[in-house]
């Protein structure tokens, strides 16, 4: 009777179309893929799916239906593509086997082009979906949960190496070591994804030129996201929250060169923004909130540009490592500026030094970050700002803002 | 009393060299996912690839990679008293570098900065061959392209 069942089943099913259920004819993945003709659809029905490695040679498309789980007991990667067009939907991948020799993944793709990985689950994932020499791949809508750090070793959420023109947006990726990684990518966007409580960084960019990050939430991870080693990065409306820790920053910016950060809210970090060896890095209209430093510049970023940005309620607004100034600071918002604006433009008449002394002193013995409320500390403070002697002289903004600067949206919803 | 006298200074002297054993040239276990690469900034995460180097002054300064103990200790080389790398077969095991052999695999499952190196008891390059790599090499900086073909 059930054989009859599934066979009535399949005649109702457009030709091209291999069923895979616990008790149907086909009970594997693998037998469905070798029934499947090339462009063919291969269903998924609920179930849990114990077999080899997943291997897809030919275009195809499998798509599950919810409750269709396959399961790599701890021991072994998922599934592995090598072919192009192929489309993955709605499954979950359970139990990724953790390796420290090999980088094995719930669905990894390699050597091919325009995959699209969507709507899946992935849970206790090494690493999740794995890219690598792909162009044209989509990644979208995929919830992704590592097991956190194994004894040995953690992966990736999304990781991309040597690939160009993906497309990675609105996935959810929590307790890897870094949620979405990027090395050898180019012309890649990461779009609307959330990114919290991973080992290491929220996403992390390794030489990976001419990428485009734009409203993702990373809150949460052990140290932030770490953009290194690229050019022509651009960032914009992302949330950068909760990083706390003496070696955790909401952004690292690290041997960067010509990018833009822009519309981007900095909030509840130790380190709001760290640049080092950021060139011409223009930043636009950010906000940075409640941060205990909001932005740490050293002197090898020449040219960074900060204007139209809020800097509101950190106790450090900029701190450098030099007394030169090589960077420009104009028409931003400053809470802690005591100017006035007689002529009423919106501006203030006297120019803000962002750069407290104390800060310098921080910066040199730690420790005496306990005399932060002192009032020994805020003369010092005063003082200073009337007669620059050891903050940077030129690191100054001619033009501070007397109100907030105003938002699309709400600024931070606090 | 005179037994106390007597042991007084061979304490003094046993405490003396203890402390002088602190600034000795030896590494310290990697706090991975928590050090900072003392040449990069980045956490150091994968316990394949941590690296130390330890200053005349006895500092222990833990990086994520082989390349980046390599272009830390070209940029301060009298000031490096030893360097270490962990065999990446034996995750937590470090060796000093002029003991170690590597190996570079430009895969990808290469190395944390991109080089693809890999230290270990056997393989093709030396300590000396990978500082020339790195210093040919140049370490990799924005835009340079490295891409592996």
């Amino acid at each position: 009777m059930p054989l009859l069942a599934s066979i009535v089943l399949l005649a109702q099913l457009p030709t091209g179309t291999v069923v895979v259920s616990p008790d149907g004819p086909v009970r594997t993945l693998a037998r469905a893929l070798e029934l499947a003709p090339e462009g063919g659809r291969v269903v998924v029905r609920p179930g849990v799916y114990r077999e080899a490695t997943v291997r897809v040679t030919r275009p195809v498309e499998i798509a599950g239906d919810s409750g269709a789980v396959l399961d790599g007991e701890d021991h072994r990667q998922l599934m592995t593509i090598t072919a192009d067009d192929v489309t993955i939907r709605g499954l979950a991948f359970r139990r990724v086997g953790a390796s420290f020799n090999e980088d094995r993944a719930a669905v990894k793709v390699v050597g091919a082009r325009r995959c699209r990985i969507e709507d899946n689950e992935v849970e206790d994932g090494f690493f999740g979906i794995y890219l690598a020499r792909t162009t044209g791949c989509r990644v979208v809508n995929n919830r992704l949960r590592a097991r956190g750090r194994t004894e040995v070793t953690s992966g990736n959420g999304i990781h991309l190496w040597s690939s160009d023109s993906a497309l990675i947006e609105g996935n959810t990726i929590s307790g890897f070591r870094d949620g979405i990684y990027f090395e050898f990518v180019r012309g890649s966007v990461i779009r609307g994804n959330a990114s919290g409580g991973n080992i290491r960084y929220g996403l992390h960019f390794m030489y990976s030129d001419g990428c485009h990050y734009r409203a993702n939430v990373f809150r949460g991870n052990g140290s932030g996201v770490a953009v290194m080693y690229s050019r022509d990065v651009e960032m914009t409306g992302n949330r950068f929250e909760d990083n706390r820790g003496s070696a955790a920053y909401g952004l690292l910016l690290k041997e960067m060169a010509d990018s833009r950060l822009v519309g981007n809210t900095f909030i509840r970090s130790t380190t709001g923004l760290v640049a080092e060896g950021a060139d011409r890095l223009e930043a636009r209209d950010n906000d940075f909130i409640d941060d205990g430093w909001a932005v740490r510049l050293t002197a090898s970023s020449g040219g960074a540009r900060f204007t139209g940005n809020n800097f509101i309620g950190n106790t450090f607004d900029v701190t450098t490592n030099s007394r030169q100034a090589f960077s420009t600071f104009e028409g931003n918002y400053w809470a802690s500026y005591r100017g006035y604006d007689l002529d009423r433009d919106g501006y203030g008449d006297v120019p803000h030094r962002p750069v407290r002394l104390f800060s310098l002193i921080v910066e040199h013995n730690e420790p005496s970050l306990v005399l932060l409320r002192s009032l020994f500390v805020r003369v010092l403070d005063a003082a200073e700002r009337v007669v620059p002697a050891l903050t940077p002289e030129g690191l100054a903004d001619a033009r501070p803002a007397m109100r907030p600067l105003a938002r699309q949206t709400p600024v931070a919803a606090r | 009393m005179t037994a106390l006298r007597r042991a007084l200074p061979a304490a003094v002297v046993a405490a003396a060299l203890a402390l002088a054993a602190c600034a000795a040239a030896l590494p310290r276990p990697i706090a991975y996912d928590e050090d900072a690469c003392a040449f990069c900034r980045m956490t150091v995460a994968d316990p394949r690839y941590g690296a130390e180097a330890v200053t005349l002054k006895g500092k222990v300064h833990a990086f994520d990679s082989v390349e980046c103990l390599a272009s830390y200790v070209l940029a301060n080389r009298a000031e490096v008293r030893s360097a270490w790398v962990t065999d990446a077969e034996r995750p937590g095991t470090l060796l000093p570098v002029d003991g170690a052999r590597f190996t570079r695999s430009l895969t990808e499952a290469g190395s944390p900065m991109g080089l693809g190196l890999r230290a270990g008891r056997e393989g093709a390059l030396s300590w000396t061959d990978v500082l020339a790599l790195v210093r040919e090499r140049g370490f990799p900086r924005a835009g340079v392209a490295v891409l592996p073909s």
